[in-house]
């Protein structure tokens, strides 16, 4: 099984490591921490991936020497990386976790049930889904797996 | 003889003891459609003598109070209030019959311009009906024509009509400016109460297809006004069901009723009811003698559909009206917004605003829509064929209109000529039929859609190219329509730039779907600079996430299909426009970003320096646009470098994209605010002072005063601008911090999604979670105590619980708290004064502002100074968050995890049960990560030091103009030991990139070869700083030094404004203005040839510009 996990929050990226670790015997797990490395792990990786997780919120590229302070932040980087691998014809199956929920009277306008919405609508090749991440709980890793399930098996 | 069994309504009545619970009753037992017969008769009977319904007529704009949904109203269906508005209408038709007429006639009156007698009409009108929203609406709008003062208009009004009225007034200054509407519905989300919303959006922009309010709310609410509000409110909707032909049963019966009281519009095809008009008007319009309709047809009618197709004609010729009435001001309009050249988008503002002055007329409600069929590429936009518009306002029955309400043209055989036959004609045009020769240009239109129809695309092609259609836009839209339908992507890529290039500020109308479609399917093989072009286009429309890395693709495989790596290396001629807008526009810093050219972020933002520099200079494009974008960019590039630093603050907006989002908003601010001589107008102090009363005094209900407060907010700071200068600049500040704050790259979205989802309540909260203590789902915190106390009652065990759930509630709700109401943005009006993050610009802000400015202030200065103060904002807004976290944050976290500590230990000596060692520890533990938790957070809202304090050494200049001008192969030695302000740096970059600059373009040398050298000397109290540049000059010096100093000295503003122009915003006067308006000095600015080897420019600085000149420096 080879996925590519698309997060900047270390944090965040190495809980998702540690549950697919504890599910999967022959996992291989590829990391990007923004949506450009993300993307050109996609085209040029020759194997392909099984499936990407994917964060709404990340760079746009990667802390590197060349570009010491990284990318500028982008509020919906995954959007952006879902768009692209619809309009290349991408069919990797895409699951978005993020922290993003809808609370907050000034973010109805955003919120994660109306982004999954309009994530389903735009890129139904490859979006599975969208799963609101909270370290407090393991509803999350439920929620996950459910979809996973759904993907591969 | 036999008792009548009472009816449903009798018994309804004689049950209740109110009006109210009749009408309540009356909902709960009748089928809404029965409301308006139990009205009829409920209201003559006793029990609604002193109903407020029957006495609707003596209600006036004074008496209006409140803007709540009546009692018996609320809750109610849409058919419900919509039949019980009717019955009450219907009751009163005989008044409003004549209210309807006098309507006409003053319609009729203010379009042929005679202002007085509609003022007149208005009087009569007040007389027997008293002051409404329409009344009052109307005579501001007339007294605004007229010239006249508007103040004396609102004596007659209650200080919540007042509130509406003055903003209608204020609005009324602005009509032949910007879009009223348009500002009004982006600030719609301002207001959170969903009835203030809706009565708010009705009230400004009535019944505006973009505007989105509760039609029917609308309609109950305005039965707080008068009746003449009601039956306005309840025209609309019949008008825009009618408009959208829903087929409905109240679509029926209420056309019926506005038919039956003489209403102007939607006659139905019937001949009796059909309005004489001479036929001869038709015939000649559509047999394409536009000479003929223009010249025969002087004493022009007023009928929407004459209008429309004079309007029409005159746009064809090319023609205007000498106006000599406001009707012809319109078609004038009109004509300027379907030809779509010069005037498009003014002629749209003005006539948009007019028909939003006027409202709450159905005429101007008709020609908004004809107005916006102009605009929109699709004509089913708000739901209805904004092209049958014209035809269903129109009181003419002509075949178009008899077609569309009918759906076929025979019962006016005969009653038209020629056009009669054309129209027919184009009917009859079979899917097989050969397309007639010598046809006139208007059946070409009509028989090339009929084509297009039956999948005839090549022949409607070759029938738009045959023919002449370069007057007409609908044609040309649908020659590029045919073309996409038939594969032809290319030419309609093609046609598209150009359409969009010819006709500048009607992209939307052309932006049709197929095209969208048929570009995203060719991005993979993009062979043409127009396609990435033509996506960028339709981005400026509509950019979403797809548009947006569609055309980033289209950009990378149109240079890879060109064989090169970046787009700076196009060879393009200066002519070749559709290569430099691509490169201006579509290779812009986003969208390189996304094109997947680049593996480094400073890879893509240094090829758009290249971009900028190459089209700079070579001047093309829009060059102070780019010089100054390249600047910007420059300057973050080599700061960043400098600071060598990852900073931790999450408190970011992209202030590049905002600049590129509001660079010609911002620029248009920018010349209005230059072109406005700097002399106070009206104060407006009347209209500040009723909000303040309100604001105090208004407490009648909830919903009124979250209205005003909303208004007054947002509006303050407008209203207390004392003059249109100063508006200007607060114009200027109001677009930049709208994106700056709320943009999609904009500071709200990334505190969103970088602190207050998620990651604010896991960082904080984290350890306490880890421990098992703190949670924000429900959970069985019983079953950790037994863990903890295996040998405890039930009792303790429910007390312990107790106080912990009470503990986990007081932690939760304060860090919501927190993030939700502290970690906000308040802005234009938007967010509360709760909000850490205030950028609301109040007066004294716009005073120490325009303070600051000189008289005429360049447009980067003006752009500096507002980003200074976001910076400041944004650091004392920081500074905020920190007090919070270490005060009231701090503090409170550990007076509830204390206080929670004492419960439990009191428990514990109550029932003398031994607490867990271990329990008491994990508390310690958790008491103890919320400071270093906080610490953390804390450390998301630290900033760089107050921007006035920060300093640059010289080599930053340098390095930025160097980097602006990608001159890295030029050998540059400085010795100049100086220390550059914050407010000095900007100015001090633009002198060293002209001088730069100017040494490239006229040395001899190239740049591998040119050595430059910069030195500063102390002289006469000024600094002197000299930049040398190897060149080579053949000539008499001395007399081409005598040239270049007659050149240079005695500038005045006059002969520098004059050069300045001459050298398009660069050189010499360039240089001279920076150093006298932005870094206050003399302006000397020398060139002189050392010998024939070295050309030297020297300037001299103040040493009040905010540059210091190291003290070892030699003098």
């Amino acid at each position: 099984m080879r996925i590519l996990i698309a997060e900047d929050d270390k944090y965040k990226a190495d809980a998702i490591f540690s549950f697919l670790e504890s599910r999967f015997e022959d996992l291989s797990v590829d990391f990007a921490r923004s949506f450009s490395s993300a993307l050109f792990k996609v085209i040029d990786s020759a194997e392909g991936f099984d499936l990407i997780v994917l964060d709404m919120s990340m760079p746009s590229f990667d802390v590197s020497e060349k570009d010491p302070s990284g990318g500028n932040p982008e509020s919906y980087a995954g959007e952006d990386f879902l768009s692209q691998m619809t309009l290349m014809g991408h069919k990797t199956p895409v699951i978005v976790v993020t922290q993003y929920d809808s609370f907050g009277t000034d973010e109805k306008q955003i919120s994660l049930s109306k982004l999954t919405e309009k994530l389903y609508k735009d890129h139904r090749d490859v979006f599975r889904g969208s799963i609101y991440f909270n370290a407090a709980t393991n509803s999350w890793k439920n929620k996950l797996w459910t979809l996973i399930d759904e993907i591969v098996f | 003889m036999k008792k009548r069994k009472p009816s449903a309504i009798d018994k309804i009545l004689r049950s209740s003891s109110s009006p109210e619970s009749a009408i309540n009753k009356a909902f709960n037992n009748l089928s809404p459609n029965k409301i308006p017969v139990f009205l009829s008769v409920a209201l003559k009977n006793y029990l609604f003598e002193r109903s407020c319904y029957r006495g609707l007529v003596d209600i006036e704009a004074k008496d209006i109070k409140t803007i709540g949904v009546p009692r018996e109203l609320v809750d109610r269906s849409d058919d419900q209030i919509f039949y019980f508005s009717f019955g009450i209408l219907f009751f009163y038709r005989d008044y409003l019959e004549n209210f309807v007429r006098l309507e006409r006639v003053f319609e009729d009156e203010l379009l042929l311009g005679s202002y007085n007698k509609a003022e007149e009409v208005l009087d009569e009108i007040e007389k027997n009906y008293g002051s409404s929203f329409w009344l009052e609406n109307n005579k501001i709008s007339l007294s605004k024509l007229m010239g006249t003062d508007v103040n004396h208009k609102y004596s007659n009004v209650s200080d919540l009509a007042k509130l509406f009225l003055k903003q209608h007034g204020f609005n009324l200054d602005e009509l032949d400016g910007e879009s009223i509407t348009k500002s009004f519905i982006s600030q719609l989300d301002v207001f959170e109460n969903q009835v203030v919303r809706d009565i708010a959006a009705y009230r400004f922009l009535g019944y505006n297809p973009e505007a989105d309010f509760d039609r029917y709310k609308v309609l109950a609410i305005e039965f707080n006004s008068s009746l003449i509000d009601v039956y306005k409110a309840f025209e609309f909707l019949v008008l825009e069901m009618c408009l959208k032909g829903t087929g409905c049963d109240k679509e029926y019966d209420g056309l019926s009723f506005l038919n039956s009281i003489g209403h102007r519009y939607y006659g139905l095809v019937d001949t009796s009811a059909c309005k004489y008009f001479d036929s001869r008007f038709f015939d000649s319009y559509t047999s394409s003698n536009y000479e003929s309709v223009f010249d025969e047809f002087g004493n022009i009618d007023d009928d929407l559909g004459v209008v429309y197709i004079l309007s029409k004609t005159v746009s064809y010729m090319d023609v205007r009206y000498i106006p000599s009435c406001f009707l012809h001001r319109i078609i004038n309009y009109l004509a300027d917004v379907v030809r779509k050249k010069n005037n498009f988008e003014s002629s749209f503002n003005v006539l948009g605003n007019i028909c939003w002055a006027f409202r709450f007329s159905s005429y101007f409600y008709g020609v908004y829509n004809f107005l916006l069929s102009e605009v929109k590429a699709d004509g089913f936009v708000f739901g209805y064929d904004l092209s049958s518009v014209s035809a269903k306002f129109s009181n003419i029955n002509t075949p178009l209109k008899c077609y569309l309400v009918q759906g076929e043209v025979s019962p006016l055989e005969g009653m038209f000529g020629s056009t009669y036959n054309n129209f027919n004609n184009v009917l009859l045009f079979g899917s097989t039929d050969d397309v007639p020769k010598e046809l006139d240009i208007r059946q070409v239109k009509y028989i090339g859609r009929r084509l297009v129809g039956y999948g005839r695309y090549q022949d409607a092609i070759d029938l738009y190219e045959e023919n002449d259609i370069s007057h007409d836009c609908e044609m040309k839209r649908d020659y590029m329509f045919a073309l996409c339908k038939n594969g032809k992507t290319l030419n309609a890529l093609k046609f598209f730039v150009e359409l969009v290039r010819d006709h500048e500020g009607a992209l939307e109308y052309f932006a049709i779907n197929d095209l969208y479609e048929r570009a995203i399917d060719e991005i993979s093989s993009v062979k043409a600079v127009e396609l990435p072009l033509v996506l960028y286009w339709y981005g400026v429309i509509n950019n979403n996430s797809i548009n947006k890395n569609a055309t980033a693709m289209a950009l990378a495989n149109y240079v890879r299909y060109k064989g090169l790596s970046v787009p700076s290396d196009l060879s393009f001629s200066d002519d070749d426009l559709n290569v430099v807008e691509f490169l201006e526009h579509v290779c812009n810093r986003d969208i390189l970003v996304k094109s997947m050219l680049f593996r480094y972020q400073v890879d893509a933002f240094d090829e758009r320096i290249k971009i900028c520099n190459l089209l700079s200079s070579r001047k093309i494009g829009n060059t102070d646009k780019l010089v100054f974008e390249s600047k910007e960019l420059s300057k973050r590039k080599v700061l960043d470098s400098a600071a060598k630093q990852v900073s931790s603050s999450k408190v970011y907006a992209d202030i590049d994209f905002v600049r590129t989002k509001t660079w010609d908003e911002f620029s248009e601010c920018y010349n209005d605010y230059i072109s406005c001589a700097p002399l106070d107008d009206i104060y407006e102090k009347s209209l500040a002072e009723i909000y303040l009363n309100l604001e105090k005094g208004s407490k009648e209900s909830s919903v009124n005063n979250e209205f005003v407060n909303i208004l007054s907010n947002q509006l303050s700071a407008y209203l207390s601008i004392p003059d249109k200068r100063s508006k200007y600049l607060f114009s200027m500040i109001k677009c930049v911090v709208e994106e700056y704050c709320f943009g999609i790259k904009g500071l709200n979205v990334y505190l969103s999604t970088r602190v207050r989802h998620g990651t604010l309540l896991t960082t904080l909260l984290g350890p306490a979670i880890d421990e098992g203590v703190v949670s924000e789902e429900a959970i069985d915190f019983e079953a950790e105590l037994v863990r903890f106390m295996p040998n405890v009652s039930k009792d303790v065990l429910d007390e312990l619980s107790t106080a912990h759930n009470i503990f986990n509630k007081d932690i939760i709700s304060l860090v919501r708290g927190f993030r939700d109401e502290t970690i906000q943005v308040t802005a234009n009006g938007k967010g509360t004064v709760d909000n850490a993050f205030n950028f609301n610009v109040d007066a004294k802000d716009l005073y120490r502002l325009r303070s600051s400015l000189n008289e005429y202030p360049s447009i980067n200065e003006c752009w500096e100074l507002i980003n200074h103060w976001l910076e400041e904002r944004l650091s004392q807004a920081c500074k905020r968050v920190h007090e919070e976290i270490e005060h009231r944050i701090s503090e409170d976290l550990a007076k509830i995890t204390d206080r929670f500590i004492s419960r439990v230990e009191k428990i514990s000596s109550e029932y003398s049960v031994p607490i867990s060692r271990e329990f008491i520890s994990r508390l310690a533990k958790v008491r103890k990560s919320f400071s270093s938790q906080l610490s953390i957070v804390k450390g998301w809202f630290v900033i760089d030091s107050a921007i006035d304090e920060r300093e640059y050494t010289f080599d930053i200049v340098t390095d930025i103009a160097g980097t602006m001008l990608m001159s890295n192969s030029i050998e540059i030695v400085s010795t100049a030991q100086m220390r550059v302000s914050h407010k000095a740096l900007s100015p001090l970059v633009d002198i060293v990139y002209n001088l730069l600059s100017n040494a490239m373009k006229h040395s001899v040398y190239d740049k591998k070869q040119l050595r430059v050298g910069i030195e500063a000397v102390m002289d006469s109290g000024s600094i002197v700083l000299s930049m040398t540049n190897s060149t080579f000059f053949d000539g008499d010096i001395v007399q081409e030094n005598v040239r270049l100093r007659k050149y240079t000295e005695g500038m005045n503003d006059r002969s520098l404004q004059d050069l300045l122009q001459k050298e398009g915003g660069s050189g010499v006067a360039k240089i001279s203005s920076i150093l006298k308006h932005e870094l206050g000095s003399k302006g000397v600015v020398k060139l002189a040839y050392l010998d024939s080897e070295t050309f030297c420019s020297s300037i001299t600085i103040s040493l009040e510009s905010g540059v210091i000149l190291n003290e070892n420096t030699n003098s």
